[in-house]
């Protein structure tokens, strides 16, 4: 389902003309070229996609910041698809492991000896070249943001060098201090060739665990530049090395195994260096960073190996620090996107622009700057971002005075990324939720109702949840053992009447009526009729993937005017 | 009701002031229903639950039936909601949903009669002390509030309510406590705690 180059190079005439026009404006992210979305599922047509922070309705946009439904090229007209992203940020990340991450569980924070593409490193000296201008030693007061070992390369005179991030191997963005003036560099941060001690584990994930990995196993040598003029599109790549002290402390396997190394028949597309809190991942091409690195892979013999262009369309994946294996697709090209980098001299954000790069969606998190995705995975094992559903989470646990357990968004966001994002159906779904979360959240801070039905909901669901945590854990630990099961559907049935019945029939009257109808004839009812059949996880997963089962929720669910569908 | 659906008068062991009658009906009826449980349900028209004990678990599905909702109300619309979809799955295809029933002696009789001798043996202890406090005919609105009062301590009160939710929900196997029955004493006993159920239900109107 590749782009025709003809196409592409139109789309990218196009995706020029938005960026012109929009480039600067505060509520525009970047722009790049893919396929249109529609309702959560990619259709075949090519178009301009752009990004912004919100969908704003047209009415509420001056004619100079509307987005145009299309661009004419060449004569010919091309659409462009608005889709939701950003802010964007750098993703390194600065806090430590928690177990209220929503990747705790897995994130790649030990020490490896020798080290391996995937785990933590950071750089230790950050603090003491930027709290004290014009000093290169201080006490580190809080350590520099952590980031992925993304790969190794082979120096030409035989040295090993580790890559990842710029802003990971800089540990921040500008920290190169003109150590002799104390002078910040001009627009341009200027390279240099000592730029502090890396160590790995990063020492944000050695706080507090004991560990005793503090002895650098790395110089950071070389942070590609990046150039800040407002509207500059010189920026490509954001990455850097550091020289490894023992040339044996490295190895190419990937950590834990979780995916095949980098090589000729499992090519690297891009680096992860940017994220926003929605999902979405950005990357640059990785044969660019290897071209401006001009070093080829350790084992490989030139910088133009092991290689591939990115594909819109294309599977890919990556072991991250923050997120481990995670497998999502290209889902746009040549993007022109405004990513933030974090000074960490005075805390403030500088908006850089990088273009060529590729827009994927749920393939990262903070943590995972300078891992390295590579063609190949399922296009599915996705990462959520840990506070998406945050809001809501709270208002829930407020309105029914349930828990407020950190671990529950940690366990939605697992329903997601492990059993919903699985399927079609499933990301319509989520979709719904997202678009309608304010909406939902409105009405539960405003729509009590009577006491006595408040008190009554809360304790039906305070013991909807205690029986039915157990039961979502199990089925996202061991799916295989799941089966949908009459009483689960009869709880379920009854827990709809509590949301939908009117106040003076028991319920919480939190629906309208044609809401109810839509979500009822959709949703609702087939949880008798699955759970009659007795399905198991796999026959939901199937059905949920169908597309008739898609469209029919779908046109079931814009009868309701009130629910905003994807 | 009616005389042919009224099993005959039997008490068990856990009812207060028991006769010597009672008793032996009471062990009878258990063995029963340890031997219908054995053969296929239609091969056998006994009533599993005897007597006060039917009348009291009866009882129980009508509160159950009202409150907090009314159960029918949000149930059974599946196979109208099902007609909307032009679709064709092997698993799902020709599958009505789960029927809903009235809180009736005939779809009692029908759930008792699929209890397993440890559950039939349950719902007696259940509806014995139900029965001895008098709640056969004390208002809903009483019963209701016990239930909650006691559901914590009582456990054999699980399998009485499992055979109210067979009843309404004819889809549940009544010998299977870990459904709405465990949900709606769940909730009743957890509103008992907040010193909220006796407003609420009275706000219902049970009566």
């Amino acid at each position: 389902m590749s782009i025709h180059p003809e196409v592409r190079r139109a789309l990218g005439k196009g995706r020029d003309q938005i960026w012109a026009r929009h480039g600067k404006e505060p509520n525009f992210t970047g722009c790049g070229i893919g396929y249109r979305r529609r309702g959560g599922v990619v259709t075949d047509e090519p178009v301009v996609i752009a990004m912004v922070v919100d969908k704003l309705p047209a009415g509420a946009l001056s004619s100079r910041r509307l987005i145009p439904s299309s661009v004419t090229v060449d004569g010919t007209s091309y659409g462009v698809d608005v889709v939701e992203a950003g802010p964007v940020y750098a993703s390194g990340s600065a806090t430590s492991r928690s177990p209220h991450d929503i990747a705790w569980e897995t994130s790649i924070t030990d020490p490896f000896r020798p080290m391996v593409p995937g785990c933590s490193i950071g750089n230790s000296d950050i603090l003491a070249y930027g709290q004290t201008p014009g000093q290169a030693t201080g006490p580190l007061q809080s350590p520099a943001p952590a980031g992925t070992l993304g790969c190794f390369a082979q120096g030409p005179s035989g040295q090993v060098y580790v890559v990842s991030a710029g802003h990971i191997m800089a540990g921040g963005f500008n920290n190169n201090w003109d150590t002799n003036t104390g002078n910040r560099p001009g627009s341009v941060v200027q390279p240099t060739t000592d730029l502090g001690n890396i160590v790995q584990p990063a020492l944000a994930d050695q706080s507090g665990t004991g560990s005793t990995y503090t002895a650098p196993v790395a110089t950071a040598d070389y942070v590609s530049s990046l150039d800040t003029t407002p509207g500059s599109l010189v920026n490509t790549v954001d990455c850097g090395t550091a020289v490894l002290k023992d040339a044996s402390n490295s190895s190419t396997s990937v950590a834990q195994g979780l995916m095949q190394p980098i090589s000729a028949t499992h090519p690297a597309v891009g680096m992860c260096i940017a994220s926003d809190g929605e999902g979405n991942s950005f990357l640059t091409r990785m044969d660019s960073t290897m071209q401006t690195l001009g070093m080829p892979f350790l084992g490989a013999q030139s910088d133009t190996d092991w290689v591939q262009a990115p594909v819109v369309g294309t599977n890919i994946e990556k072991v991250g620090r923050t997120s481990a294996y995670t497998s999502s697709t290209v889902d746009a090209t040549d993007a022109i996107v405004t990513v933030n980098y974090v000074d960490n001299v005075v805390g403030a954000k500088v908006p850089v622009t990088l273009s060529g790069m590729i827009w994927s969606q749920y393939l990262s998190l903070g943590g995972d700057s300078g891992a390295v995705a590579c063609a190949g995975g399922d296009g599915h094992t996705y990462v959520l971002p840990p506070n998406a559903l945050c809001g809501l989470m709270t208002s829930v646990q407020s309105y029914y005075a349930l828990p407020a357990n950190p671990a529950d968004n940690n366990l939605t966001n697992k329903l997601q990324s492990k059993m919903l994002t699985q399927t079609i159906t499933g990301n319509l779904l989520i979709g719904l939720v997202y678009l309608n979360q304010q909406t939902i959240i409105d009405r539960l801070n405003t729509m009590t109702g009577p006491d006595h039905n408040q008190t009554t909901a809360q304790a039906f669901f305070q013991q909807i949840y205690d029986t039915y945590r157990p039961v979502l854990i199990s089925m996202l630990t061991s799916p295989s053992t799941f089966t949908l099961t009459p009483q689960m559907a009869t709880d379920g049935m009854n827990a709809w009447g509590m949301l939908s019945k009117a106040p003076a029939d028991g319920g919480q009257g939190l629906l309208t009526a044609q809401e109810t109808n839509a979500i009822y004839n959709s949703i609702v009812a087939w949880l008798d009729v699955i759970a009659s059949a007795g399905w198991t996880y796999q026959q939901m997963q199937e059905w949920f993937d169908t597309p008739a089962w898609y469209d029919g929720i779908y046109q079931s669910i814009v009868l309701a005017p009130t629910i905003v569908a994807p | 009701m009616s005389d042919e659906m009224r099993p005959p008068e039997v008490t068990g062991p856990g009812r207060r002031n028991l006769t010597r009658r009672g008793v032996i009906g009471g062990a009878a009826g258990i063995g029963l229903a340890a031997i219908v449980t054995a053969a296929p349900a239609s091969a056998s028209t006994s009533v599993a639950l005897p007597g006060q004990r039917f009348d009291m678990v009866l009882r129980v599905t009508r509160a159950m039936a009202q409150f907090p909702l009314e159960f029918s109300a949000v149930h059974g619309k599946a196979s109208a909601a099902m007609a909307k979809f032009p679709l064709e799955h092997s698993a799902v295809h020709g599958k009505a949903s789960a029927a809903m029933a009235p809180a009736s002696a005939p779809g009692l009789a029908r759930a008792a009669r699929k209890l397993k001798a440890r559950n039939l043996a349950q719902v007696n202890t259940a509806a014995d002390g139900l029965l001895a406090d008098g709640l056969l005919s004390k208002p809903l609105r009483d019963l209701v509030i016990t239930l909650g009062s006691r559901s914590a301590a009582d456990k054999s009160l699980l399998a009485l309510a499992a055979v109210s939710v067979a009843t309404l929900a004819p889809i549940n196997d009544p010998n299977e406590t870990s459904g709405f029955a465990l949900t709606w004493l769940g909730m009743l006993g957890r509103m008992h705690e907040q010193n909220t159920l006796a407003a609420a239900v009275t706000r219902r109107g049970l009566r």
